[in-house]
């Protein structure tokens, strides 16, 4: 059994506007100790899956069809109070603004010994034992005198390992990272990352990040789901979605990142932008933006088809019309391998 | 791209300082402190090229981009700005090589002649929900540099409002439309026109595209290189995503806590040799791709405080090729750690803030005179990864004093021990700029002639040296 199965999950705010459906019909499962990537443009509901986790989901949004198995049991089934004992026990979140994640008032290490305490009632001074230990863990130097600090005498980095260190506080099964790397640069960024595989794998947590930024995933992640509008229109394992994308929406992500050592002089764009939820476009909600899209396109909504190669058919799926034969004129891109892109300072890589 | 060779924007050791304002008995007592945000930056932009400035926050990149055109004003140094002669008549004409453009000082002008040179200095900010007034239409916000500038009115206003907004790929019949009704990149777009409406010549460009997703980033790329092909502008480019600086530049400036480490072309900054600091820079950059598997340089520490920015070489402190003193035969990992041990000794009070003690040190957390000299000497070489014996034997016995010094009287003779015996080139001399080609200037004494047989190579660099790990 999957550690975390989510099924036909729907989430709609009900908006002056009209009914908002965030999250449409998404389905997807997380095995223990994987690292699941979900990745979009900003819209496609990639935060709101993450909050539906937790079922942090307010007014005027709501959850309105769907299960969420966390080892076979259904949080949406909870009562408030067992719902409290998963969240940063069994499933901790890590948010995107370490800044804004931390309480002002208090101490960064008051904050994580609270939910030690909390979930796993240690005593006063074992959790700040085991705080001390954490902050050590994440790389905070000095972490005997730093515990006592508060958030605004951390730097971006370090308020971002310390959000780190709270949400792997209670040893979660499921750690959700929105976009943990977005507000920091990269140097701090690739560190960051780094430390956050060495400490999910040594704890063996599953990882579920969102991102945006391609890169990113390549370097974390097992698994990636795509996500656009609402849905998910592919799911594969990393290497097949970088090598052998099929989806045109992928192929478009994929192409827009400038990449070092290119020397083309325009970047392809996706033309357009994401649609309005409220108003998603019928059949295939990426035809008014997809290249290859057809008459079948803006009629027939396409479902899930597998289609990955060889044994493992059911590794990767995609939501286009292709696969069910109902195209036309077939999709026209094909994906190189450039092999002098991946040549780039400090030299010798890849295979 | 024009064929100038002359540059049409230049600066002259221009230089941003910014005093904290400390409260009354603060500026009583002179505890005033000085942040050195841009520091004797000399930069050159030549017509139709893109220069690129790239660094982490925090090192002067924006402060730079508003120096330029006096949105604050500078400290010291100037900016010249080489202007089309026949548009208006300078107050201090001086003969230019170029015959038709006159050089004019734009840190000596007047605000109204200042104002009349924005029809040819143009900025772009980064953010694109807060740049436009949420009250003014879309028609408004292009039209407000017309009204100003006196370019066109009536029914000319209208036109060109419809021109720019076709120009940048928005429907002009969006007008009367107003800012919310729009998306980001589409919020950019508008910025653009904005800038573009007085028909200006040079543009800066701070962070344009890194509030916007991944499609909408190449769409707004490539209509600024769109753009400056039509109309021949020069960009400057501030950002600080490096593979997104790397496609729309010509050239590049790595920035450092308010200096430039290293200038040079696109090719020449993305090839050997390199700034330390840019290598860093680049290896972190994250591969869209899952198999790539380069050695990553994890800079150590935080970027100083540019109050009190690190003497000699400011990037010694974090920099995993700091040359080792002569005097000493030690392996690079090695000087690298005992420099970061030099360096948080003289800011350590106590010897806790040192080290980390571990769960059998509990008794020593409480009483701290039970901790004995060999745990301490132990715990100190786990803590900065330093082996358990230096390579060089003088080196090791000035440590060896140090951590006795440490155990006995504390952080200060810790510090007075080691603040005389291990000092790095890079922190006594200022690096100066050594030029590898007529445009790539870097800034390192490992380039310079005194050093440069000192470059150690990179890749010894050993796992088991926490400091600085280089990633296999």
């Amino acid at each position: 059994m999957a550690l975390l199965e989510v099924n036909d999950l729907t989430v709609s705010f009900y908006t002056q506007e009209g009914v908002v459906t965030a999250v449409d019909d998404l389905s997807y499962t997380i095995e223990r100790g994987e690292k699941f990537g979900v990745v979009g443009e900003s819209g496609a509901g990639k935060s709101v899956t993450a909050l539906s986790l937790l079922r942090l989901i307010e007014s005027p949004g709501e959850i309105e069809s769907g299960e969420i198995l966390l080892d076979g049991e259904d949080l949406l089934q909870m009562s408030d109070s067992e719902v409290r004992q998963i969240r940063g026990n069994r499933i901790a979140m890590i948010f995107q603004d370490a800044q804004t994640a931390l309480n002002p008032v208090y101490t960064i290490g008051e904050q994580i010994a609270e939910a030690i305490r909390h979930h796993l009632d240690y005593d006063e001074e074992d959790a700040r034992e085991r705080t001390i230990e954490l902050l050590d863990q994440v790389g905070i130097p000095d972490a005997e005198n730093r515990y006592s600090d508060y958030p605004h005498e951390f730097s971006g980095g370090m308020q971002q390992r310390a959000v780190i260190a709270m949400a792997l506080s209670c040893d979660p099964d499921v750690l959700i990272a929105d976009e943990p790397t977005t507000a920091l640069d990269v140097t701090t960024e690739a560190k960051i990352l780094d430390l956050l595989e060495d400490l999910t794998d040594e704890f063996d947590t599953a990882v579920q990040l969102i991102t945006h930024d391609l890169g990113v995933v390549a370097e974390l992640c097992d698994r990636v789901m795509v996500m656009y509008a609402g849905q998910a229109v592919e799911k594969a394992p990393v290497e097949e979605l970088y090598y052998d994308p099929k989806h045109p929406y992928t192929v478009g992500l994929m192409s827009s990142i400038p990449r070092v050592g290119d020397d083309s002089d325009r970047l392809r764009t996706i033309p357009g932008s994401m649609p309005d939820l409220i108003d998603t476009p019928t059949g295939c909600s990426f035809h008014p933006r997809c290249p290859y899209a057809e008459e079948a396109c803006t009629r027939t909504e396409p479902s899930m088809i597998d289609v990955g190669n060889g044994p493992d058919a059911r590794e990767q799926s995609a939501r286009c019309l292709e696969y069910t034969n109902d195209l036309q004129h077939g999709l026209g891109f094909d994906v190189s391998i450039d092999e002098d892109l991946s040549e780039r300072v400090p030299g010798d890589l890849h295979e | 791209m024009s064929s100038d060779t002359e540059p049409i924007l230049w600066t002259d050791d221009l230089t941003k300082h910014y005093t904290t304002e400390g409260g009354f008995i603060d500026n009583l007592l002179g505890r005033k402190q000085t942040v050195q945000a841009v520091n004797d930056i000399s930069l050159e932009l030549y017509p139709g090229e893109t220069l690129g400035v790239v660094g982490e926050s925090g090192c002067g990149k924006t402060t730079l981009g508003r120096a330029l055109l006096r949105l604050i004003e500078p400290t010291d140094g100037s900016v010249y700005y080489r202007q089309q002669s026949d548009d208006s008549p300078s107050p201090s004409p001086s003969p230019s090589p170029g015959g038709s453009r006159e050089e004019i000082e734009l840190t000596g002008l007047s605000s109204s002649r200042l104002r009349d040179l924005r029809t040819d200095l143009q900025y772009i900010f980064q953010d694109p929900f807060s740049s436009l007034n949420p009250r003014l239409t879309v028609g408004d916000i292009i039209g407000e540099p017309l009204d100003i500038h006196g370019i066109a009115d009536g029914e000319d206003r209208l036109d060109r409002i419809h021109e720019l907004l076709d120009t940048v790929g928005l429907n002009p019949s969006h007008a009367h439309r107003y800012p919310h009704e729009f998306s980001g990149g589409q919020r950019q777009r508008i910025g653009i026109a904005r800038a573009l409406a007085v028909d200006p010549e040079v543009i800066i460009c701070d962070e344009p595209v890194s509030a916007l997703d991944v499609s909408v980033q190449a769409q707004i790329l490539n209509l600024l290189e769109d753009l400056q092909e039509e109309f021949d502008l020069a960009y400057i480019f501030i950002a600080h995503d490096l593979s997104v600086v790397e496609h729309i530049s010509d050239r590049i400036a790595v920035m450092y806590l308010g200096e430039f480490a290293e200038v040079g072309t696109t090719e020449e900054i993305f090839s050997e040799p390199h700034h330390p600091y840019t290598e860093a820079l680049l290896s972190a950059i994250p591969e869209p791709d899952p198999l790539w598997e380069g050695d990553q340089i994890f800079l150590e520490g935080q970027v100083p405080s540019p109050i009190d920015p690190p003497s000699g070489c400011q990037f010694h402190t974090r920099c995993p090729r700091v040359i080792p003193p002569a005097e000493y035969d030690l392996e690079q990992p090695e000087w690298r750690s005992l420099l970061t041990f030099k360096l948080q000794v003289r800011e350590a009070e106590e010897v806790t803030q040192l080290v980390t003690l571990t769960e059998s040190d509990k008794d020593i957390r409480e009483d701290q005179s039970r901790l004995s000299r060999e745990r301490l000497d132990g715990l100190v070489r786990d803590e900065f990864g330093l082996p358990p014996e230096l390579s060089d034997h003088a080196a090791e016995s000035v440590l060896s004093d140090a951590i006795s010094d440490l155990h006995e009287r504390g952080t200060h003779a810790c510090e007075a021990t080691l603040e005389d015996t291990y000092v790095s080139p890079c922190e006594t001399n200022d690096p100066v700029y050594v030029e590898h080609s007529p445009t790539h200037d870097i800034a390192c004494l490992l380039h310079g002639d005194n050093y440069s047989q000192a470059a150690p190579e990179a890749n010894q660099f050993g796992e088991e040296y926490d400091g600085t790990v280089v990633q296999e």
